[in-house]
This record gives structure tokens, sequence and C-alpha cells, in this order.
């Protein structure tokens, strides 16, 4: 890579234009800058890197999802066997009261609670 | 020349990157904005899926004494199997997919006699995707198909409805289909039952699993149906179905169908409601005979004959036309316009002049005819008399007309004294002063009798106890009468008569230290190949109340029985015992101390 270096006094137009002792006299200039294609391929590659951080947040949206549905296959699979055990509950204790038709519920009605409505 | 032909290059090479520019830039221009919509679509078709979220039915329940409760229709999830013969056979030995005999002999050993079809019929076309092995298969079942990961096998969740306890209030509870068509509590509380079905639209992927990526994406939840709690007690059902069974296995043939009702009479809550013969809706559809699924109590209107006395009595009573102890002379028939009208069979004994407590007693048609009279002029069935006997009948208690209650219900028939055909006439209601001559369903006649006896108000009857949420019971509230019927003083005096004809009635199979009162009926039915009233067949019917141990307190419950004859059948004789055998149990199961 080649390079100059030039006094302050040369660049007329620096803000810095006026000479002052003991400072560095010469500044480092680049000869060569970057070409158009050069700032287009940076370009590029920040816009894929920022895409590519987008797709790894949607990526991990995803993937949540994906946790998502497979709870919810869980959970579903577990109710369905709670149903079923409630199902067979049901019928076992029908059949047992099936056997036990005389069952007196020892709380039913009060016999001396049925006081008459009075209707205006 | 060098110089020409680089800038030439350049030049070239310019027009050829401007003209692919361009090419981009309007193929670009052409997909975005003229086709946007189009491909909007396209892409959408593909990844855009819209779901049914469905609607938990609504389960219904049972009342088990006082607070508990028990399910009487419950859900299940099913799963219906099916097989991809096409994939089966095309991948056949390459990624894990068995051949298809493998297959058959696991779904054979796992499914048994579930499976619905014939597996000739399975493989038949090579080119079907999609053939159903069984339907209605449980969880336990498809877990284990799902262990086995068979390639090519699928399943389908469902649901249907289970039945636990088998037949029990089977036309009460009811069934219904798809369509939501029904009978039953499943058929008329349908929109209650049901709830309302939810909206998914979202962005999926491949194995459309929803993602929530999309910004369209619209989820509008499901509602579950209601679960609704009966007031129908399991215990008093399951008894008075015992004892209906038993009633018709015992005539051996003579009772085509027999029918009952329990109720509160202070509240209008039905306790039981039941008809023998009877079916499993759960498998309703084996049925041949689809009268089966008819609840009789509601459904089907009859001449309920005798039983309707009780009425005629407390109208006179209440209107201050009648003395219980005043007599007039029976002579076993009486002529009303161009016809006589005579006693039952059996009460000639009765002939002379007698107490209308006692013409009640021995259930004397010329006694509520005379009673009739007593509305109008004395001497004849005049016009007054028969408009008091229908707006009482009809508008006070509610006779001829749908009570209100949550189920299928008969309106029944009371023709109107001003009917222009001119059959509101004085023979006509002759008839009805002892329950022919007009249609109703027992529970229009349970539910104005409630009233009769329980001071004078008419509670619409109800078989909704209440929600079942949270696994709680969160009661519903208890109704007001919807209007006053008798005075209280004649509800009394009305309690003291059909006391007596227990009395007479089968009084001392009552367990003792009860008051029990009860009215009986046989009607005469309609020969369909005269269309005249005969005794060929006669309906019987008992209708009563028990359970207040003190002349002053309110009965308990009301009982109303119904056999419909394929024979001769007497109220008094084969609907009693069936009366005092539900009489005696609610007795028990209410706890009531004697005294």
């Amino acid at each position: 890579m080649s390079a100059y270096y030039a006094t302050r006094r040369m660049n007329t137009t620096s803000s810095s234009a006026t000479w002052v002792r003991n400072h560095n006299a010469v500044r480092h200039d680049a000869k060569k800058q970057l070409g158009p294609i050069s700032h287009i391929i940076l370009v590029s590659v920040v816009v894929c890197l920022i895409g590519l951080l987008a797709l790894t947040q949607s990526a991990k949206v995803v993937q949540y999802d994906l946790g998502i549905a497979t709870a919810n296959s869980e959970i579903s699979n577990l109710e369905a066997q709670r149903d079923a055990l409630a199902v067979e509950n049901a019928k076992i204790t029908a059949a047992a009261a099936d056997e036990d038709t005389n069952k007196v519920a020892s709380t039913m009605v009060d016999a001396n609670s049925n006081a008459e409505f009075v209707s205006e | 020349m060098v110089m020409y032909n680089r800038k030439m290059r350049y030049f070239w090479l310019r027009l050829l990157i401007a003209g692919m520019v361009l090419v981009f830039v309007t193929t670009l221009f052409f997909i975005q904005i003229v086709e946007h919509d189009k491909h909007v679509r396209d892409a959408n078709a593909m990844r855009v899926k819209q779901y049914e979220l469905l609607a938990k039915r609504g389960e219904v329940y049972f009342m088990d004494g006082k607070d508990n409760v028990s399910p009487a229709i419950l859900n299940e999830r099913t799963w219906t199997v099916f097989v991809d013969p096409n994939f089966i056979i095309k991948n056949a030995g390459s990624n894990g997919v068995q051949e298809k005999e493998k297959v058959q002999e696991k779904l054979i050993e796992l499914l048994g006699d579930k499976i619905i079809t014939t597996w000739d019929k399975v493989w038949a076309d090579e080119k079907n995707m999609y053939v159903e092995i069984a339907k209605n298969v449980d969880y336990e079942t498809v877990s284990k198909i799902k262990e086995a990961n068979l390639r090519g096998v699928g399943r389908k969740e469902t649901s249907r409805r289970v039945y636990p306890n088998g037949t029990l209030g089977a036309q009460l509870l009811g069934f219904t289909n798809a369509e939501g068509v029904g009978s039953g509590v499943e058929g008329a509380l349908n929109d209650r039952l049901s709830g309302k079905k939810g909206m998914l639209k979202t962005v999926t992927d491949v194995n459309e699993i929803p993602l929530s990526v999309g910004d369209e994406n619209i989820e509008i939840p499901a509602q579950d149906g209601e679960s609704i709690v009966l007031t129908i007690d399991e215990n008093i059902q399951r008894k008075v179905e015992k004892i209906l069974k038993k009633a018709v296995d015992n005539h051996k043939g003579g009772i085509g169908s027999a029918s009952a009702l329990v109720m509160e009479p202070t509240t209008g809550k039905v306790w039981a409601m039941a008809n023998y013969p009877t079916y499993d809706p759960g498998k309703y559809w084996v049925e041949k005979d689809p009268n089966v699924y008819v609840n009789r109590v509601t459904e089907t209107p009859y001449e309920p004959a005798s039983v309707c006395k009780p009425f005629t009595y407390a109208i006179a009573l209440n209107e201050g036309k009648l003395n219980p102890d005043s007599t007039y002379l029976n002579t076993g028939s009486t002529k009303v316009g161009d016809r006589t009208i005579g006693n039952a069979y059996g009460t000639a004994t009765r002939n002379g002049v007698i107490t209308f407590r006692k013409a009640l007693v021995y259930s004397l048609n010329t006694g509520s005819i005379e009673v009739l009279r007593k509305m109008g002029d004395g001497q004849n069935i005049t016009k007054g008399a028969r408009v008091t006997l229908y707006n009482y009948l009809h508008d006070s208690f509610g006779l001829g007309q749908k009570t209100g209650i949550e189920l299928y219900e008969a309106t029944g028939k009371i023709i109107s004294p001003d009917d222009k055909s001119g059959e509101g006439n004085a023979v006509r209601y002759a008839n009805m002063t002892f329950g022919q001559g007009m249609n109703l369903t027992m529970l229009q006649v349970a539910a104005g009798f409630s009233s009769i006896i329980n001071g004078g108000n008419y509670y619409t009857p109800t078989v909704i106890a209440g929600k079942y949420e949270n696994k709680k019971l969160v009661k519903a509230e208890q109704k007001a009468p919807v209007r006053k019927t008798i005075s209280a003083g004649t509800s009394v005096e009305m309690r003291k008569m059909l006391r007596e004809v227990r009395a007479e009635n089968g009084g001392a199979n009552d367990l003792k230290g009860y008051r029990v009162g009860v009215k009986t009926g046989t009607a005469e039915t309609i020969n369909p190949k005269t269309g005249r009233y005969w005794s060929g067949k006669t309906n019987a019917s008992a209708l009563g109340f028990g359970g207040a141990n003190s002349d002053d307190a309110l009965p308990s419950y009301v009982i109303m029985v119904r056999l419909d004859g394929e024979t001769l059948l007497w109220g008094s004789l084969d609907a009693i015992p069936v009366f005092t055998e539900i009489s005696n149990y609610m007795l028990q199961y209410l706890r009531i101390e004697p005294k």
C-alpha cells in the first residue's frame, strides 16, 4: 500500500491552516480510496448481517411456536386421558348405584322445611 | 484505437448492466405492483390456514341428594383410524414403512372387532390415500397405535357423548345428531349445550403447525357449551324406573308402556321422569321402534280420566258452589243433552243419596257432573258453568297448554265453550269433569294438581337445577309461583278429601304415620277401527301426594303414574300398586319423620 506524507502548510484549505510551532507538521493521507463496488459490497454485507439477525429472531419465534404446539399436544393427550378415566369412573359408580337403589340421601330435604308460599 | 475499444467495451457493459437492471426492475414492478394481489393470494393459500375451533359440548348432570351431582352425559374423545394404501404400497420396505401385510396384522391385533371394513377393500385401490379402518376408538387403543409407529396409518380426533348410567333417564336425556336435531334434554337444550365455535386464521409451517409470525393472524376462541345440572335425582329416577319395569314385566303383556313423574309441589322441580320400555341413548341407532324415544310424560297427551276429578271439585269449592258434605241422588247414570253418562263398573252398590265427599272417594262420574251443574244454575250444565270450568282448567291450572318446562312438550287440547264448531257443548264438558274429552300431558296434570295441594300456587315445572362450573354446582334461582289458582283454604279441604280417597284406595299399604292422598283414573281409549270409545284397552293412572306429617304441613312430593294398556287396566288395581311403591320409597328417601 503506497502513501505519501504532506506538510500542513501545503493544505491551504484545512481549518488548521495556521502553522503552529512544535506541532506535527505532517499527516497521513491514503492515496487509494474505496470505490463504488466496494461500497456496494460492504453495504450488502451489512444488510445481509442485519437480515441474518432478523432471521435468527424470527427463527426463535418459530421455535417457540413449535414448543407451544408440542406442549398443547401433550395437554390435549393428558386431557383425553383424563376424560377417558372420568368416563370409566362414572360408569363404575353408576353400576354400583344401580345395585343399591334404596340408598337414602341423608341431606336431601328437611321434612319440616316446607313453608307455605304466601302470595300477595 | 485502444482507447476507442475500451470506451466501446465500457459502453456495451453499461448498456448490458442497464438492460439487466431494467429487466429486473420491470419484473419486480410486475410482481410487486401489477400482480401484487395475485401473488399475495398464492402465498397466503400456501402458508395461511384457517381452522374452526370446536366448542366443547356442555355436560349434563343429575342431582344426587340435596347438594351433590352425578354425571348423566359426558364427553369422551375418540379417534377415527385410517390408512393411506397409496403411501404404504409405494414405500413398503424403505424409510421405516412396513409391508402392508405387517401393517394389517398389527392393526388387527390392536383394533380387533372395531375394524369396520374388509382388508380386501382397503388394498383394492392402490391410488387410494384415505380408507377409514375404525371409528370411535378409545384413548388406550389409539395410544398403542401411536406407539406402534406405523407409517401410513393416521388418526383423526372426534368426540362422542357417553351415558355412564346406560338407559337411566333415556327419554328425558335424549340424544342429538351432528345438526343438533334430537330429543330430550340434548335436543331441547342444544343451544345452551353446544356453545359457539371459534376460528383460527394463522400462518403455518410445512407441518401445518400454527406460527405467530404472521401480521394478519386472527384467533377467536371457542365458547364451550354450558354444563347443566338437572333437578332429576339420580336415586329417585333409578328407583322409579325399576318399579315401572317390574310393573310391566309382571303384567305379562297387559301393559304396553308405563310412565311416571315425581315432582316437588312447592317448587315445580321434577325429581323423576321415567318411561318404560326404554332404550340406551348411547346406542340409539340400534333401536328399531322410534316410539321408544318419546318422553310420554311431556310429549304424548292422553285422556287422563278420573285423576282430573280433583280439579272439578277444587274449582267448585273455590267458587263457593260446593259443600262437600252436601248430598245428591246417585242413580248410577245421568242424562246430559241426548246422552246418558254412567258411572264406572262396580259402583252400582253406591247408588242412592250420597255426599259429594263420598262421590269423590268412589269416583262417581255422576258426582262430578252434578258438581258442574252446581257451578251453573244447579239443574243444567249452563254456558256460565262451562266458561268457569274452562277458565280454571285452561287459564289457571294450565291444562291444554305448554307448561314452559325446558323440554319438548305437546300442547294438548281443551275445547273452549265458545268453540265455533259447537264441540264445547254440555256433553263434552260433562265428560271433562272426569277427565275425558280433553287431551292433556302428564306434566300438565301433575303441575296443575301440585297447585291444588300446595296452597294454590302454580309453579312452572322445571328440570334445571343450575349449572356445573369449576366442578361446583351453581344453583339456579328459585322461581316464585306464576299465579294463584285456588285459595289456601280450598287447598286444605282438597288435601283432606284426597286423603279420604287414599284411605279407600290402598291407604293400608302406606308406611304408618304419614298422610298420603291420591286419585286414580281409568280412561277408555278410542278404538282405531270404529273411532269410538271402547273398553278393550284402557289407560290406568294414579295421581297423588305425600310426605306431610301433619294436616297443616304441605306435601313433599307429587307422583303421577300412567299405564297404557294392551288390555283392560284399572287405575285402582294396576296403577295404585306402582304409586304406593314409589310413594313409600319417597317417604324413606326424604327421611320424613312419621307422626
